[in-house]
């Protein structure tokens, strides 16, 4: 029953969050004199939400390696990888929306500014984490090996995050120490649509660590002989 | 394409693949839910 409340309060709010984006939203453009059609500018709000889901799912793959370390408890280690899974599937949108974004804008997909490398290093530090889960066998070996190795990936996300105030980049800075740069209806459309996008992860999530933990389970009762 | 069916079709595509992952992962765990019904039976 829960279960059915918290999803149709994700609908409904996503479905506001469309409304917003494609209705409510002016074509309004960070940047709108490099913007080649300001329409283009309503990624914004798929492309940056994702990226905070991302940065979130990694942070809990830190924290799941972490705690995993210390209480050498599974379930910790089965939360980090479930994250890593996730965090990559809106890894992988957020540098797909952004070189469509980045053609509308620059005029090419890919540029090697900054914060497209940044992001693709994290992307690729993320796969080689759940390459390295798949080549081991031993479960133990597994979840140690790959809690370090979820601890020292976790150093690209700040890497991508401050990226663009490191470097010299053509990506916009929305959020300029601490302040944001945007007008309210961006502002809000931003907030209902990072909130959608984040009952969506959580829900995921949820479903993720739940199907790891009874893969486990029928892995034990089978080496039980069904005890 | 125009701008207006790039963007509907960048959506359309993103959501698609939630929800696929969605509907796919809520199927997973209800068969390894009767699976484990199943063997706890026996």
């Amino acid at each position: 029953m829960r279960d059915k409340i918290y999803l149709a309060a994700t609908f409904i709010v996503n479905i506001i969050a469309l409304y917003m984006t494609f209705i409510y939203s002016p074509p309004l453009v960070v940047g709108a004199e490099v913007a080649a059609d300001p329409e283009v500018f309503r990624i914004f709000y798929l492309h940056l939400p994702a990226a905070i889901a991302a940065y979130i799912a990694f942070a809990i793959t830190f924290i799941g390696s972490i705690l995993y370390l210390r209480k050498k408890d599974f379930k910790w280690d089965v939360l980090a990888a479930a994250s890593a899974k996730l965090g990559l599937i809106f890894c992988g949108a957020v540098l797909l929306l952004g070189s469509i974004w980045a053609e509308n804008a620059w005029g090419v997909y890919w540029n090697w500014d900054p914060r497209e490398t940044t992001t693709l290093i994290l992307f690729f530090a993320y796969v080689a984490y759940l390459a390295y889960r798949m080549a081991i066998e031993d479960r133990e070996k597994k979840a140690r090996l790959s809690s370090v190795l979820g601890i020292f990936a976790f150093a690209t996300v700040p890497l991508s995050y401050m990226s663009i105030q490191i470097w010299q980049t053509l990506h916009p800075i929305v959020i300029r120490l601490g302040k944001v740069e945007m007008s309210p209806p961006v502002t809000y459309t931003l907030i209902v649509s990072l909130i959608g996008e984040l009952l969506i992860f959580f829900f995921i999530l949820y479903l993720t660590v739940k199907a790891e933990n009874l893969t486990e389970k029928i892995a034990k009762v089978k080496a039980g002989g069904g005890s | 394409m125009g701008t207006l069916e790039t963007l509907l079709t960048v959506s359309a595509i993103f959501w698609g693949l939630i929800f696929i992952y969605l509907v796919w992962i809520h199927l997973r765990v209800k068969k390894l839910d009767e699976e484990i019904r199943r063997l706890e039976k026996k």
